[in-house]
């Protein structure tokens, strides 16, 4: 039995063996096969690949169908016989130029495979394309791969679109004026990950500082402590916010308008943060001006309107107190009370006039005047305005400086710039009034872009006072608005200032800070023409003086006299008009639209004599300066009439150089009744001589 | 009025809404020896007068601002009857608007409120010059 079972034993063994031989030449089998067999069990499995095999003998072998699909021509020569050769001849015939980047996509999917022999891009049916690629195998067989690649072309033309796209999007992002920064809430802290240009420059922190910080870190830096705050608030709930924050750096402000975006992914999960920095600090500006004329233009118009009500109450006053003093005996207490009340009105009636001063803003047509000069004229009347205390320049370029202007206008502003600068130095300081022609760039943005092209003056003063707050500046031009004590002033000087700048067509700037005094600066448009007035030579040499472009109304009844001064003055190059009575006179003046500098009048005249005459000629041209002349002495015994104590007055016969001297003196004093002053300034009413020489 | 005119030969019509203002300036007129001064409230009155009694009058003093009709609706009004009537139009503007209106539509003279004594004496002189040349 022993025996058997051996047997049994055997045979099993025999079968087992039997069994591992077959199952090793099956795996040799497959081994040999093995990548001819795995191409094919691919192409099952991958209907978009083509493969086509050839023997050693390079004769066509076999096709699998997407390869006829690719390659139609291989039907109609499989009845002959397709070799090798003529197989790669049609690739080459269909080969196509490929560019580098799809070059570079198939290497990226070539790449796990074996070296090849042969790579090429065919063309087939329409705009698609092929791939191929050829193996050798290890029985000397020769096959062709085929894959559609024209997805993939499409692909990498659409991701070279993106790439572009993406770069071209970043150099905008760069080179945007808006500060953009982007981080990523999904780390830890919420790490800044992007921050353009714009945003380095806003918080002046290299890029290297920002990317990589946290947002607090960030916005620390935006020297706004609760600006920072709320945005940091924000930033942590993961809220969109958009605010607007200003940012002081230094003297100026900044300001900003920050829109914060949560983005978030497909599954509404916070993905980034984008913060969007836009300056609008210009628009701040222009609103703020444009609020502040607004402001003004409306209080101008309460002004006006006030002004305009009270003028017609303080003439009534004025009439009847009038009336009253006519009834009542000269020297008697009442009339004094009376005269105080008139001396009121009067008062009131110029703060009135101020008022106006400032509400009416009419830009007419005005004479060419050269700044320079008319600034350096004003030297003279600014000087004892300001106390010894403050040292005073002037500088002037030595070209002329033409603008369209009154002189007395610009006279006014000086001296109502002088008076605020005085009271901003109590203890004294320097001042300093500048005339110069200013660039492009020097101009305050309350001038309009497209103004700018054109030539400017500026007309600035400087002192080294207190200074303003920004509450003082928002206001400092509205009427009635003063830091002055009660009584110092009306705080309608520079509410005046801006009336008259307002009318030569100018704009006003205010520069100031708490103790670091102030500038105030007048910029008017130049003009291309000369000055319509003129002196030339100087009263030193009386002979050669030209006094071109000023007016002298002469009124005088001896018509020989008349003519014979008209001619005088002529010379001089004045513009004369010529009247024979008071009445005349005044009827002339009315139909003469420019300014009368000037008026010489006889003192003996019939129906209204020269001292009616300058009083009623004055009530309607209050600048017009008088000078009387007469054959009889000044208040000698023989004159009928008495002349004003300051009056200056000429003796005929008419000396041509007495005149010219005089008329040139009357010219050159300046008129300063518009200063915004309560108290008297005595140096304000100074004369350059009493009475003149007869 | 011939050559030689003078102020106090004006025969004066005031018109003017207000009295106070009205009697303020008829005392003016006083004040600078024009006796003859007649006084109408508003317009109506105004040509009222001026169509039954206009040998009493030789120049009208006139107020802008007047409710129901303005000075230059009178003014207008006059000029259809009489072209020449001398016509000083008192206004509380002094815009350049206001003047050129007050110019075209054919005052002779303007003046502006407030005013003094002698500005209104200027103007009166200028009219009497005018009216005389």
């Amino acid at each position: 039995m022993k025996d058997y079972a051996w047997l049994a034993l055997g045979f099993e063994t025999v079968l087992l063996v039997v069994a591992g031989v077959a199952l090793y030449f099956l795996w040799r089998q497959k081994n040999k096969w093995g990548r001819v067999s795995d191409l094919f069990e691919d192409s099952m499995g991958m209907p978009g690949r083509g493969l086509v095999f050839f023997d050693a003998e390079e004769k066509f072998l076999k096709a699998n169908r997407q390869a006829y699909e690719f390659l139609p021509f291989i039907h109609k020569e499989q009845g002959d016989i397709l070799t090798l050769d003529s197989f790669l001849n049609y690739l080459y015939d269909h080969a196509i130029e490929y560019d580098e980047s799809l070059k570079n996509a198939i290497d990226k999917t070539a790449r796990q495979q074996d070296s090849q022999d042969f790579r090429e891009v065919i063309e087939w049916g329409e705009g698609s394309i092929c791939h191929v690629e050829a193996k050798k195998t290890e029985g000397k067989r020769v096959v062709f791969v085929l894959d559609d690649i024209s997805d993939l072309r499409e692909h990498e033309q659409q991701f070279l679109r993106l790439n572009r796209y993406s770069h071209e999007l970043t150099q905008a992002i760069e080179a945007a004026a808006t500060g953009i920064i982007i981080s990523d809430p999904k780390t830890e802290n919420n790490p800044v990950i992007f921050a353009n240009d714009a945003f380095c420059k806003l918080v002046e922190m290299p890029r290297r500082e920002i990317v990589g910080n946290d947002w607090a870190f960030v916005l620390d830096a935006l020297d706004n402590h609760d600006a920072a705050q709320s945005l940091f608030q924000a930033i942590k709930e993961g809220e969109a916010t958009d605010i607007e924050v200003a940012i002081s750096r230094e003297a100026s402000p900044r300001w900003f308008s920050v829109k914060l975006t949560p983005v978030k992914d497909s599954a509404e999960r916070l993905d980034l943060f984008i913060g969007i920095f836009t300056e609008t600090t210009e628009q701040k500006l222009r609103e703020a001006e444009a609020f502040q004329g607004q402001k003004l233009e409306a209080l101008g118009q309460l002004a006006a309107g006030v002004a305009h009500d009270f003028n017609n109450v303080l003439s009534i006053i004025d009439g009847y107190v009038r009336l009253a003093s006519n009834e009542i005996e000269e020297g008697s207490k009442v009339s004094d009370y009376l005269e105080h009340t008139r001396v009121a009105t009067k008062r009131a009636a110029s703060l009135t006039q101020r008022m106006l001063m400032f509400s009416r803003h009419k830009i007419v047509t005005q004479d060419v005047i050269d700044l320079c000069e008319v600034v350096r004229e004003q030297e003279t009347l600014l000087r004892p305005l300001l106390d010894a205390s403050i040292r005073f320049t002037m500088r002037t370029p030595p070209r002329q400086v033409c603008i369209e202007g009154a002189p007395d206008k610009v006279g006014q502003i000086l001296m109502n710039f002088a008076v605020n600068a005085r009271d901003a130095m109590p203890d004294g300081g320097a001042f300093m009034v500048e005339v110069k022609e200013v660039e492009k760039e020097e101009l305050p943005s309350s001038i309009p872009e497209e103004e700018k092209e054109n030539r400017f003056a500026c007309l600035s003063v400087t002192d080294t006072g207190m200074g303003m707050d920004k509450e003082t500046l928002n206001r400092v031009f509205d009427p009635f608005f003063t830091t002055k004590e009660q009584g110092k002033g009306t705080g309608l000087g520079l509410s005046m200032v801006y009336g008259l700048v307002k009318e030569i067509g100018g704009t006003i700037d205010v520069q100031s800070a708490p103790g670091r005094g102030t500038t105030m600066a007048v910029y008017i448009l130049m003009s291309d023409k000369e000055p319509s007035r003129q002196v030339a030579g100087n009263v030193e040499d009386i002979k050669n003086l030209q006094l071109n472009g000023y007016t002298v109304l002469v009124a005088e009844d001896e018509p020989d006299l008349r003519m014979l001064v008209g001619g005088m003055l002529e010379k001089l190059g004045m513009t004369v008009i010529e009247a024979s009575n008071g009445n005349e006179a005044l009827a002339k003046q009315e139909d003469f639209e420019g300014k009368i500098d000037i008026l010489l009048t006889d003192v003996v005249m019939p129906e209204l004599n020269g001292v009616k005459l300058a009083e009623l000629f004055q009530s309607l041209r209050e600048e017009t300066k008088i000078i009387f002349m007469s054959g009889y002495p000044a208040n000698g015994k023989m004159a009928r009439v008495e002349l004003p104590e300051d009056a200056y007055f000429m003796a005929k016969p008419l000396e041509y150089e007495s005149l010219a001297r005089l008329v040139y003196q009357r010219l050159r004093e300046n008129d300063n009744s518009n200063i915004d002053e309560e108290r008297e300034v005595a140096s304000a009413h100074w004369q350059t001589g009493g009475p003149a020489e007869q | 009025m011939g050559n030689g005119a003078e102020l106090k030969d004006l025969k004066v019509l005031l018109v003017e809404d207000q009295s106070e203002a009205r009697a303020m300036m008829r005392n003016m007129l006083a004040e600078l020896g024009i006796t003859q001064i007649f006084e109408a409230p508003d317009g109506k009155e105004a040509l009222q007068f001026i169509d039954s009694a206009y040998e009493f009058i030789n120049i009208i003093m006139c107020d802008w601002n007047m409710p129901s009709m303005n000075g230059v609706e009178l003014l207008r009004q006059l000029r259809t009857v009489d072209p020449d009537m001398p016509f000083l139009m008192v206004t509380g503007r002094g815009d350049l608007e206001s003047i050129v209106e007050a110019k075209t539509s054919g005052v002779t003279g303007y003046i502006k409120k407030p005013f003094s004594a002698a500005q209104l004496e200027a103007k009166l002189r200028i009219i009497v010059h005018r009216i005389a040349a």
